[in-house]
């Protein structure tokens, strides 16, 4: 199938916006993840992820912007969209009365391109009792088998949503071993959001920080991770110089202490920083993915 | 091989330092294999991807190299990177604590002072061994 | 006139009231007597379970509002919904599973009991009369229209809510809601120039035709609605 999207893309959203009666969950968001990497998107609660998440598999509409997948718009070709993505979403609704055997059997029927052997290989290793009924499932069995279900299709696309939340240790340790088993297999494109910086550390290549419905940055995450560093001074003047660095994501001044976090990190910028009235003991700090997480959210809030 | 997702140092700089301590270690020797992108992968709980960029790094400095089809094996000079691996752990070890030093105000002769005062007390341990009686101090 | 007498004076003839009545009918030479006496329990049972059968009839298009009612809105009460919408299902798969399900079950509701009627009706010359009149036919046509709305109303109601109680409801609600909507009519336009039977019969034909529009319209609307809509 020819499409006029750049065939490299696995996701492309272009100034999406989702209103609901009374607020704006997502605001104007363009995004393009390529194909075979790692995609992590993360936010705290409330800044629009699971929104962000179903309007890409296409079961919820938005209110503008348009949402490719696959080269394909998800709302104009739902059902071929859903054959190739597989996505397990934030909240489990398999009917409750199934078992794990006929839920199983019951997507088999609908996709096309169904491994068998995936589907069981997967089963024995989360040791899910196909005679089990979903409603006896643990919270974790549930999430495995969500998962089971969703990559049993050998989707070129997998989508999950918030999928460790409520995980205990072991549980997230198996569900991630899965998601890794079949990233290695098949280097499929991995979309997922979370609240959990371990995850995307483990997880992704490239990282998206959504605050408030807002894309903030979207970058590679050994660059933002090497790139993005707090810088902290003494003001003997008790205030900023004048000449300041380019991007800079915060800054706060505590009485004589001026910490400013910048992104693309020189040693000039610090030498320019240096080299100011006014400003003495200059430290250079590496940032932790939460800090650097922290420090664009506290932006982000001290403007809105 | 423990890795931090906390700690400010991406992953496969991690997983390469990793690597590298257990080649200057001899865990791994010149000519044996590494594990596969998969097993690694799968026994650190990291995307593949980033043990790639890890072997990519490691492949540039000339620590490891790819026979087609075989995998990845410990070049020989790996082991003999254990000092200089070595002298840059003691170096950036060095350099964080002169970073404390300047944060808490010390001036570089101070942070010199406490360097010496360090290594001597290293020193003196090891030429006077600790008493076996703990009752004679 | 003899036959009760005899049966009335056995009764009073004897302390064990109604067992020793039987056997003495029983031991009776005259086996019409039995014959007679059972026969009209059947019949009397047959009146009773013919009025049943009606009565059942009409309850059961309650049963169809339930379906109706649970069509859309049960899969998303339930959230079973979300899980199915995820996946590569064409909606018009599951539409026609709910309409089978309609259909069978009305077929199933309407053959059950109108079989039992026939039956019971052959069974005794009094009814017959009684369901050969043109009032019976009628009775049961109404019946159909009324189940008609039912389903088609909370179809419709089904279709965009997620409380499968309130579609229900909706649907029991409506004939009501037109009886009302066309006396209010009737008292609007002519106030007190028609008499009770010609208001009836307004009321009547009204109501056999707006029923079976509300219905289709509310059906096709629902369908329509669940078709292009993207939410679960």
């Amino acid at each position: 199938m020819t499409t006029q999207v750049d065939d490299h893309a696995a996701i492309e959203l272009m100034g999406l916006t989702k209103q609901f009666s009374r607020s704006t969950a997502v605001k104007d968001l363009s995004l393009r993840v390529d194909r075979g990497s790692t995609f992590g998107l993360i936010g705290p609660n409330g800044a629009g992820k699971t929104t962000t998440m179903k309007m890409l598999m296409g079961i919820l509409r938005p209110t503008t912007g348009a949402v490719t997948v696959l080269g394909t718009n998800v709302f104009a070709e739902p059902l071929v969209v859903k054959q190739r993505v597989g996505y397990v979403p934030e909240s489990h609704h398999i009917d409750r009365w199934m078992r794990v055997g006929e839920a199983v059997g019951f997507c088999r029927s609908l996709y096309e391109s169904w491994n068998d052997q995936t589907c069981q290989q997967m089963l024995d290793r989360f040791e899910l009792d196909p005679n089990k009924k979903v409603k006896q499932l643990s919270k974790g069995m549930l999430v495995k088998l969500s998962l089971v279900l969703a990559v049993s299709h050998e989707p070129e696309v997998l989508l999950l949503d918030e999928p460790m939340a409520g995980l205990d240790p072991l549980a997230r340790e198996e569900f991630l071993d899965g998601v890794l088993r079949t990233i290695c297999e098949r280097g499929q494109t991995v979309i997922f959001s979370t609240h959990s910086l371990d995850d995307v550390q483990r997880l992704a290549d490239t990282v998206g920080i959504l605050y408030d419905g807002r894309l903030l940055v979207h970058r590679n995450i050994e660059e933002l991770l090497v790139m993005t560093k707090r810088i902290r001074a003494t003001l003997t003047g008790g205030h900023p110089p004048d000449c300041l660095p380019e991007n800079i994501i915060w800054q706060r001044v505590q009485g004589r202490e001026w910490l400013v976090a910048v992104g693309d990190f020189t040693v000039e910028k610090v030498q320019q920083i240096r080299a100011q009235e006014g400003v003495d003991r200059v430290e250079v700090i590496d940032l932790g993915l939460e800090d650097l997480f922290k420090d664009f959210i506290r932006e982000r809030k001290a403007v809105s | 091989m423990n890795i931090d997702p906390r700690s400010h140092i991406p992953i496969y700089l991690q997983i390469a330092d990793g690597i590298r301590d257990a080649m200057a270690t001899g865990i791994y020797s010149p000519g044996e294999s590494l594990p596969s992108l998969r097993a690694l992968a799968l026994d650190v709980q990291v995307n593949p991807n980033t043990v790639q960029r890890a072997y990519d790094a490691l492949a540039r400095e000339g620590l490891i190299y790819s026979r087609r089809g075989k995998g990845l094996f410990v070049a020989e000079q790996g082991k003999a990177d254990a000092r200089t691996r070595a002298q840059q752990a003691v170096r950036r070890s060095f350099d964080e604590g002169i970073r404390t030093g300047h944060a808490t105000g010390m001036d570089t002769k101070a942070v010199r002072t406490v360097f010496e005062a360090s290594l001597s007390a290293k020193d003196s341990r090891a030429s006077n061994p600790p008493a076996r009686d703990p009752a004679e101090k | 006139m003899a036959r009760s007498e005899r049966v009335s004076s056995q009764s009073t003839d004897s302390d064990h009231g109604g067992g020793a009545t039987v056997s003495a009918l029983l031991g009776r030479p005259d086996r019409s007597l039995v014959v007679k006496t059972f026969a009209t329990g059947i019949l009397q049972a047959a009146g009773v379970f013919a009025g049943a059968a009606f009565y059942s009839l009409g309850l059961s298009q309650v049963t169809v509002t339930l379906l109706g009612g649970n069509a859309f809105a049960g899969e998303r009460a339930d959230r079973s919904a979300e899980f199915i919408a995820c996946l590569p299902l064409p909606r018009t798969r599951r539409l026609s599973s709910k309409l089978i399900l309609a259909i069978s079950a009305t077929a199933l509701i309407w053959g059950i009991n109108l079989l039992v009627l026939w039956i019971l009706v052959n069974l005794s010359p009094e009814l017959r009369s009684k369901f050969n009149s043109p009032d019976m036919p009628l009775m049961l046509s109404y019946v159909a229209i009324t189940g008609l709305v039912f389903y088609g109303v909370s179809w419709l109601i089904s279709s965009f809510q997620s409380s499968p109680t309130f579609a229900v409801v909706g649907g029991l609600l409506t004939p009501l809601l037109v009886i009302m909507g066309l006396n209010g009519l009737n008292a609007a336009a002519w106030a007190t120039d028609m008499d009770v039977r010609s208001v009836d019969r307004f009321v009547g034909i009204g109501y056999a035709i707006i029923c079976p529009i509300l219905a289709i319209v509310g059906f096709s609307i629902g369908t329509w609605y669940y078709l292009t809509r993207i939410e679960p």
